[in-house]
């Protein structure tokens, strides 16, 4: 579970939140504004201040809002004048949108308000799709609307070029003004507000509602009237935090409504002063005010209903008697919200006292008490029960502010002493709850609750003496007090509690001290019910009076006095729940080949055993953590796997790997896969023996085919590298090298130094110019390399002799892919990164990020788990296609053509899915929403989620044309899965990619993490190291494109891939700086936008949309941006052999490896890369087919060399 | 909940010392076996616990009698040993100064009509979970509490009052709240056992 916030008013109107990983109570910094109401959801408050206005909190955000504005410029061609800015009248406008509706003239565009600044000036945009354009950035078309291109042509008649500016919100982590309704603030102050509606079924992401009433006193000759009205807030997204403008909802008459609130879904329901309630209707994607008002009874019959808040399935109110009441019958988790299920069928009067309610984003319910002002929570609440079991008070001390000016005031209260003077001057009409209700009294007295001596009466009028005490007057959208830096208020938004960093703080002390509470704001808060916040102390709890109570102490006196005696200190146990550890050594085959020895250690400890295999050192774990050199992966499935390079058995002498192949009794010819890179340096031995009737043999170095793509099918040219042919009839050894299937020049000087019917040794040592050759420990020749030596894959002999051994000596690391074993981890998530000095982290589907907190298990081990597995949980949609073929009568409906797809099928059309067919993977997965329609689909459209097409398959657009015979339309079902692992959730922030780079080859060094947020922006996080594998917070990093994936090689080379296909090579990198100061965008290979890039020591390697597979060449220091994209295929082999291979889906690169995955879930190697051959020769299967259905990650750790 | 550590502490790791004498008539050997001792919990029940002492005094019995179930005597009467050892021992033992506990093992002349058989661990705990269901409807469900009013439990502890009572090896102090005691000093079956003296 994530870590999420509790907001609650106290007494004297500060806002102070309760996060779900912490137990104390902290206060919003101070900034001169007492507070009445607050409404939240994540990251989002919205709060109604003293003097009755409204303003908002942006927290928690790691990400900047950032908006960029676009302005389109447009010319026409006219004769003789040229491009010209006189346009046609039939044409758009000057400066328009993309689409030339709206007007976008540059120095109209306008802040919206205070709370956020230009971040530089207008500038053009100069690429268009990845491809550069000259520097006045001009796209030409032969009309508006038309296909836009680079290049100017003899019939482009109009031009038009980008401009861009952005705007960042900067009144994040502080107070900013909405401002107020009229020109005098006073003249309809609000009365209540609410937040929600961030789950809208098929709402656009980032949309919230906000809902406020008003008090208007509308005053003519004879009588001042006052008017209820209710407020919408129009254009509130994540984006604009503070929306639009406020709109006036009609309420039926004779409604007068005293509160509102919002659910996450849009249910809104409002309390009438009468005790009556309204239900606003009809909210959907669509229509996010909803239609009409339903009109339904309230919990008590001539009761006023002080306060309703809505959940998804819950609405709970609280009457002015304080009692409190559950709404049956509410179900608003659908897809779309029918009346009946939103008025629900009755009201249930629960047990309790409380004067105030809130409900969480997923029903679970906190109240404040009518008589002593505590927060409770209230238990058992789940899907099952709703109304849960009993109220259970929340015991959190609370943090004496900093900023608040009586902090004495609140240390005396701890010593439980009187209020001191100081706190007189303070409003403390909050805690008078009748206040809160009173309409009539609280309209004509909006601002006087401002501090009084401070600003006045009529401030309003006079200039702020005080810049910290504020209201909302002067301006559209003003910011109260300064931006929180996380620098010095970290440890609010943290997750990590030992992260506080208020020193002073020690000293004014934490204090069991209860605030009476005014408020509570649960809306951004997540509880779940098996794993309740720290907040609450165990009921019951023993005083200290009953503590000494002279019975009891007797009691205790005696029960410690019984068997004092030591006589019987040497009776065996009955029941022995003693902890003991026996530790024995054996022998044990993991990898199905060899026997090592390990030593076995159980440890029992009371009633639970563990069985530790550890290395014969007794030291270092076997089974259990994977080492820092290991292979992460993780199947489309969402299981993760794990290679250990410790599982390499291979004998390391003098820093060379070993590998002897026994090959006595093995018939010629025979070929032997090395499995490593012939780099310099390596030796191969090769001994047997010279049958009598021998006339020639011969040792070759094959190298990877060449694969001469044809039509329809292929053709294989043969490489060798080294052909050594000792001929006897001659006298001589032929030495050659085939090249595309071609011998070259034979080299023949020398005798044949073998001699029939004898032993032999055959030594080969590769340096780097040439192979030198030994036979029978005698040199015997030079061979210059005319391929490189790198690529050597297969050790080929013929003839008549007998073979006894092959040792192979090599700093490359000696890998059977076939033989790797990958053993499973705990988790499930959909992307993972790691790095030489062992930090992991992974992305969960529902772009959740994970860090690997050392542990091994998890919830595919049952009980055989390290201690340190967590709880994880991720989200999966089903997604099936509906199809429809339009018919000249009966328009588009599911009949299709016998040639059709089906009318239920997979993306591609070619298998059936059908809704009720969907199966969830295994009993830890639920279904959490219905089937709805997706209506964000790349593509966009239609209001009924429909794409319209030509035909099938083609490309789909949202708008029906009259060519279209076909639509589509996607549905999706999220599902959830409970699993464990032992992975530590990160922050609250989405992830779309993450790569990680240790800065040295230090153990502690610290890593370089940079990562994409899901909006596609560049971040980097700080203080990584493999001590803290966490870090401590996000930097984000501009970028002026949203990106879809990034990657760190050693410490300056970050590359990235935009969402439009291109690449950025980021520059500027220093020790000093290193976010870098500049992206510099890379031109993708023609026609194919990249998906993904992948970089380190070896190369930068990228895979495209469709599928392809490029490296980048020429990379240097000097030029950091390299020259060229080379495309490297798949052979033709892998493409005929493995099932639904067609291209590459992913690629990894380490330090020395590549690795890929193919869309047909192949893991394949690179084999034969050294630094001559930095693109390798050719591909090694790891895992065939049918072992691991769907591998779809692979990330290399790098330094696979250093076991 | 009770929430009083240091007493529920003591409560559970509460342990008796027993010294378990095979009865000698029923020695089929030369010579009489030492006596077993065994350091037992007072929360648990005998059929638990004496897995070692039946293994232990078979090697002494004739072999026809092996196979018979052993059972407990104390001071001519069998150990009804559906209790918990604890209550058994605050039942027959006067003070601690008679510990060991010398208790009788036998393998003969099962007594059935004044015992219960517990053949297997199973059949123990199945009439565990019957003992606590028993007193989960009579704590919390059942109307025997509930229904009784204050001045009704002050009657029910003022009855016993007229005794002194023993639980745990402990006189607990007369005005000690029932209430704390339930919650305290109850067995794991759930039943608070007081044995009058």
């Amino acid at each position: 579970m994530p870590t999420s916030l509790l907001f609650g008013i106290n007494n004297e109107g500060r806002v102070h939140t309760l996060s779900t990983s912490g137990s104390f109570w902290r206060e919003l910094t101070y900034v001169g504004q007492e507070f009445k109401k607050l409404s939240a959801i994540p990251h989002f408050l919205w709060a109604l201040g003293g003097d009755h206005q409204v303003y908002v909190y942006v927290h928690g955000l790691d990400i900047p809002i950032k908006v960029r504005e676009e302005s389109f410029e447009n010319e026409r061609w006219i004769p003789i004048e040229g491009f010209s800015s006189r346009l046609l009248p039939t044409d758009r406008y000057q400066f328009s949108s993309a689409d030339g509706t709206v007007d976008r003239q540059i120095d109209k565009i306008r802040l919206p308000s205070m709370a956020w600044q230009w971040e530089g000036d207008w500038h053009l945009e100069l690429t268009l799709d990845g491809q550069p354009l000259d520097h006045n950035g001009w796209t030409y078309a032969i009309d508006f609307g038309a296909q836009y291109s680079s290049k100017k042509q003899w019939k482009s008649c109009v031009r038009r070029r980008l401009w861009v500016r952005s705007r960042k919100y900067v009144a994040m982590n502080s107070w900013c003004a909405i401002a107020p309704l009229h020109k005098d603030a006073t003249a309809e102050p609000f009365i209540d507000i609410s937040i929600g509606g961030q789950n809208i079924a098929g709402a656009e992401p980032g949309s919230m509602l906000v809902w406020a009433v008003t008090s208007h006193n509308r005053v003519n000759r004879y009588l001042s009237l006052l008017e209820l009205k209710v407020m919408f807030r129009s254009g509130v997204t994540t984006k604009s935090p503070e929306g639009a403008k406020w709109l006036c909802v009609t309420i039926p008459g004779g409604c007068e409504v005293g509160q509102i609130s919002v659910g996450p879904t849009g249910l809104v329901w409002a309390a009438l002063l009468d005790g009556r309630a309204l239900i606003r209707v009809g909210v959907t994607r669509e229509s996010l005010m909803g239609d009409i008002w339903v009109e339904t009874r309230g919990p008590a019959d001539n009761m006023r209903t002080m306060q309703i808040s809505v959940g998804i399935c819950a609405v709970w109110a609280v009457t002015q008697d304080k009692k409190v009441w559950f709404r049956k019958g509410i179900r608003t988790d659908g897809a779309e919200i029918s009346e009946e299920m939103a008025v629900g069928c009755g009201w249930v009067d629960m047990v309790g006292n409380m004067s105030s309610i809130s409900v969480t984003g997923n029903d679970q319910v906190f109240a404040i008490g009518g008589e002593d002002r505590a927060i409770y929570f209230r238990t058992g609440v789940h899907n099952g029960d709703l109304t849960g079991k009993k109220w259970k008070c929340l015991h959190a001390p609370l943090q004496v502010s900093r900023a608040s000016s009586n902090a004495s005031l609140n240390r005396d209260k701890l010593n439980n002493s009187t209020r001191s003077t100081t706190s007189l001057n303070r409003p403390h009409s909050l805690c008078d709850t009748s206040g809160i209700g009173d309409i009539g009294d609280q309209s004509h007295s909006a601002p006087t609750s401002l501090p009084i001596g401070e600003l006045g009466g009529k401030h309003f009028e006079t200039p702020l003496k005080n810049p910290r005490a504020w209201s909302p007057v002067r301006s559209v959208g003003s910011i109260v007090g300064t931006e929180v830096h996380p620098e010095s208020d970290e440890s609010l938004w943290s997750d990590r509690q030992d992260s506080c960093i208020f020193a002073e703080d020690e000293e004014l002390g934490w204090g069991e001290y209860e605030a009476p509470w005014s408020w509570v704001a649960a809306g951004a808060c997540t509880i779940e019910l098996n794993q309740l916040p720290n907040w609450f102390v165990e009921q019951g709890a023993m005083t200290q009076t009953e503590l000494d109570q002279p019975w009891r102490l007797q009691i205790l006196e005696e029960l410690r006095s019984r068997l004092q005696s030591q006589s019987y200190k040497n009776i065996p146990l009955a029941v022995d729940t003693t902890s003991w550890v026996h530790v024995g050594e054996g022998r044990i085959n993991l990898n199905g080949s060899v026997y090592v020895d390990c030593v076995l250690q159980l440890e029992w400890v009371h009633t639970n055993g563990t069985l530790t295999i550890l290395n014969s050192d007794g030291a270092t774990t076997m089974v259990g953590a994977p080492s820092k050199n290991s292979i992460w992966a993780v199947s489309s499935l969402g299981d993760i796997f794990v290679w250990d390079s410790k599982q390499l058995i291979n004998i390391l002498e003098n820093e060379l790997y070993v590998q002897e192949i026994d090959l006595t009794r093995k018939l010629l010819p025979i070929k032997i896969p090395l499995h490593t890179n012939c780099v310099p340096g390596t030796v191969l031995l090769l001994s047997g023996y010279i049958q009598d009737d021998i006339d020639r043999f011969a040792i070759n170095l094959n190298v990877y085919p060449t694969f001469k793509v044809k039509p329809k099918n292929f053709s294989e040219l043969e490489n060798c590298a080294l052909h050594f042919n000792p001929r006897f009839e001659e006298n001589v050894v032929v030495r050659n090298s085939m090249i595309d299937g071609k011998w070259g020049e034979e080299e023949r000087y020398g005798e044949n130094p073998f001699t029939a019917g004898k032993e032999f040794v055959l030594q080969i040592e590769i340096t780097p110019d040439d192979y030198v050759i030994y036979v029978n420990d005698n040199k015997f020749c030079h061979y210059r390399h005319r391929l490189p030596s790198s690529s050597c894959c297969m050790v080929d002999v013929w003839g008549k002799i007998t073979l006894s051994k092959l040792k192979i000596q090599t700093p490359s690391i000696i890998l059977n892919p076939k033989e790797m074993l990958w053993r499973q981890m705990g988790g499930h998530l959909r992307r993972i990164e790691s790095c030489a000095v062992g930090v992991t982290w992974g992305i969960g589907f529902d772009h959740t990020c994970w860090v690997y907190n050392g542990g091994w298990g998890g919830t595919y081990a049952g009980t055989l788990n390290s201690s340190n597995i967590n709880p994880m949980a991720d989200t999966q949609d089903y997604r099936v296609y509906e199809n429809q073929r339009w018919n000249p009568v009966t328009g588009y409906t599911s009949a299709g053509l016998p040639t059709d797809r089906y009318m239920w099928s997979d993306i591609t059309g070619k298998q059936k899915r059908t809704k009720d067919q969907a199966k969830l993977l295994s009993v830890h997965w639920q279904w959490i929403s219905d089937w709805l329609v997706d209506f964000h689909v790349p593509g966009g459209a239609d209001k009924e989620g429909w794409q319209y097409a030509v035909d099938f398959p083609s490309s789909y657009h949202a708008n029906k044309h009259f060519t279209d015979y076909v639509r589509r339309r996607r549905w999706f079902r999220r599902c959830a899965v409970a699993t464990m692992g032992p992975w530590t959730e990160l922050g609250h922030t989405k992830l779309l990619d993450v790569s990680l780079i240790p800065l040295t080859d230090d153990e502690d060094s610290p890593i370089i993490v940079w990562a994409l947020a899901t909006g596609g922006q560049a971040m980097i996080r700080s203080d990584v190291s493999a001590a803290n594998p966490s870090g401590a917070k996000w930097e984000h990093v501009n970028s002026d494109k949203p990106l879809s994936s990034i990657s760190c090689g050693p410490f300056n080379n970050v590359w990235a891939t935009a969402a439009n296909g291109s690449a950025y090579v980021r520059l500027g990198i220093k020790l000093d700086l290193l976010q870098g100061h500049k992206w510099m965008s890379i031109e993708p290979p023609p026609g194919n936008p990249l998906k993904e890039i992948s970089v380190n020591e070896i190369g930068v390697w990228a895979v495209s949309r469709k599928g392809n597979l490029y490296v980048r060449k020429d990379i240097s220091s000097g030029w950091p941006e390299g020259s060229c994209w080379q495309s490297i295929h798949m052979d033709p082999l892998i493409i005929s052999t493995a099932q639904n291979t067609t291209g590459f889906k992913h690629v990894s690169v380490g330090a020395k490896e590549v690795w890929t995955t193919t869309d047909g879930g192949v893991i394949l190697r690179r084999e034969g890369l050294s630094k001559e051959n930095p693109t390798g020769s050719g591909w090694n299967w790891t895992i065939t087919v049918s072992e691991i259905q769907y591998v779809c990650t692979v990330q290399m750790k790098q330094n696979l060399e250093l076991l | 909940m009770a929430n009083d550590r240091e007493v529920l502490r003591e409560i559970w790791e509460g342990k008796l010392p027993i010294c378990f004498t095979l009865n000698p008539d029923e020695v089929s050997e030369i010579q009489q076996p030492d006596p077993f001792y065994l350091m037992v919990p007072r929360l648990s029940y005998f059929p638990l616990v004496t897995d070692k002492v039946k293994k232990y005094f078979s090697k002494f019995i004739s072999n026809e009698k092996e196979d018979q179930e052993m059972w407990l005597e104390y001071d001519g009467q069998p150990l009804k040993w559906h209790f918990p050892i604890g209550v058994l021992f605050d039942l027959f033992m006067v003070s601690q100064d008679e510990l060991p506990w010398n208790v009788t093992v036998h393998f003969e002349k099962f007594p059935a009509q004044q015992i219960f058989r517990f053949n297997n661990k199973e059949a123990m705990e199945s009439f565990f979970m019957a003992c606590l269901k028993e007193a989960d409807v009579l704590k919390h469900r059942g109307v025997v509490i509930n229904g009784m009013q204050k001045k009704d439990h002050n009657q029910l502890w003022l009855g016993l009052q007229n005794v002194k009572v023993r639980t745990h090896g402990v006189v607990p102090a007369l005005n000690t709240p029932l209430q704390w005691m339930s919650e305290h000093l109850s067995y794991p079956d759930n039943f608070l056992h007081l044995c009058v003296v």
